[in-house]
């Protein structure tokens, strides 16, 4: 280090002192320091300082750390995008099959092989489009775990009360025509021999069969979508965060925070925090 | 073939801690840190493990930001202690956090005057200063940055007095401001 070997130092110097401090002086440098600071008032005036500035400075770069995982929402979209689309798979799939399960629990006479293939192809895929929408909680992602279900259905009720209530209502109503035209089918299949005549005359019978393997089904299509609500985290997938006033406008426009939760605070007509969902 | 889980365990957490400070981004950082390592696994050997690592990862964040179509933004983000199930409330979540909301925006102001007063530094001075932070030597940080041992000393001073300066001009303003604002 250059600057300590010499007998007279008019200014301190500040490089050698923070390398002083910093414990980065041989032995015979950082004594010729240590003098000079203890005899001199200026190199001690300095010293001084710079055991504040780097003190300062530790704290303020500490402060940086005040970044905590998991609150930066969506880091990984492509693969939160994948998670999702099972999810809504997994969901449409569960539904379905839920369908089919009751349908089979509703005529055991009816062919096992032909459980998910006697609901019509449309009413079939309205309800897989339904249930992609009811398991799709427009603010909440349906991906972290947690392990407080009635947490999580607490929150996903608040959260998607209204869009879910109408869109349950009208898979329930689709799963309902699914599973009335399904079970047509199968009592078409358990009689085949059935004549016109025969089948105008069993009508109101196979209608109020029909309806109440439709009632059935709302309520276990219901039972379903609770269950997967309780798999749906949103409690703690939800957080908040705070933004600083001065990265406002930019995180707003960051196409990582997905602002789509509800404005929390805001001073002075400022947005100032957000619940985002995490990753 | 060096120790790779060797070098992951001992140094992940400081790079992936230097990388968010610089660049005020985890997810970001982590990705960087991944990176290197991978790096690291292509390579036959490494002299200076620590240095080595913090080289690469600056060249990986200088060439990263070469990349203009990835747009990024330094959030300044403070995060609340997760709500318990009575505060899922909206009077709840109208108030924000369990912490009172003014100690957790004073926190978060913080914060981004410290982001703000490290962007002010220049490159190579913030470079030196993250990683000293992060217990690298002077002999590390000058094979890093590439300049003399003599020279670290100068410009560690030179980066925590700006930093400090300029923070606390950062937080003089606010205080101005906020009393602007009360009166």
């Amino acid at each position: 280090m250059s600057g300590a070997g010499e007998n007279n130092m008019p200014h301190p110097d500040e490089g050698l002192i923070h390398a002083w401090l910093d414990g980065e002086l041989d032995a015979a440098e950082a004594a010729r320091v240590e003098a000079l600071v203890q005899s001199d008032a200026e190199w001690g005036a300095a010293a001084a300082e710079a055991r504040g500035l780097l003190a300062a400075s530790s704290r303020i770069v500490g402060a940086l750390d005040r970044v905590p995982a998991n609150v930066i929402p969506q880091a990984q979209p492509v693969r939160r995008a994948g998670r999702q689309w099972m999810w809504r798979a997994a969901a449409a799939l569960v539904l379905v099959a839920g369908s089919a399960v009751v349908l089979q629990k509703e005529s055991p006479e009816s062919p096992e092989s032909t459980m998910l293939q006697v609901a019509p192809p449309a009413a079939k895929e309205q309800t897989a489009e339904l249930a992609k929408k009811v398991t799709e909680p427009s603010p909440a992602p349906a991906k972290s775990k947690s392990d407080s279900p009635q947490k999580e259905l607490d929150a996903v009720k608040k959260q998607n009360e209204i869009s879910r209530d109408k869109d349950v209502a009208a898979l329930a109503d689709a799963n309902a025509t699914a599973n009335a035209a399904a079970a047509g089918s199968i009592n078409r299949l358990a009689t085949p021999a059935a004549p016109p005549t025969a089948a105008g005359g069993a009508a109101p019978a196979r209608i109020a069969a029909q309806r109440a393997a439709a009632d059935k089904a709302e309520a276990k299509v219901a039972a379903i979508v609770s269950c997967f609500e309780q798999r749906v985290p949103t409690d703690s997938a939800k957080r908040i965060i705070r933004l600083g006033a001065a990265a406002l406008d930019d995180s707003i426009r960051l196409e990582r925070l997905a602002l789509r939760g509800d404005t929390l605070a805001a001073v002075h007509s400022r947005l100032i925090a957000v619940r985002v969902p995490c990753p | 073939m060096h120790d790779v889980e060797r070098l992951f365990r001992e140094y992940h957490a400081m790079l992936v801690r230097y990388l968010t400070r610089r660049l005020g981004d985890r997810d970001w950082a982590e990705e960087v840190a991944q990176e290197t390592f991978v790096r690291a696994l292509r390579q036959e050997s490494i002299v200076n493990e620590r240095s080595w690592l913090f080289a690469v990862a600056n060249n990986l964040v200088r060439d990263e930001a070469r990349k203009t179509t990835r747009q990024r933004r330094h959030l300044e983000l403070m995060a609340a202690e997760e709500r318990d199930r009575e505060q899922e409330s909206e009077q709840e979540s109208e108030q924000g956090s369990e912490e009172p909301p003014e100690l957790t925006l004073a926190r978060a102001q913080e914060t981004a005057d410290a982001r703000r007063a490290l962007e002010t530094l220049a490159e190579r001075d913030r470079q030196a200063l993250l990683m000293k932070e992060e217990g690298l030597n002077y002999d590390e940080i000058a094979d890093v940055l590439g300049i003399e041992k003599n020279s670290v000393g100068t410009t560690l001073s030179r980066a925590r007095r700006r930093l400090a300066e300029t923070y606390e001009a950062l937080q003089d303003e606010r205080r101005r401001r906020e009393q602007h604002a009360a009166s």
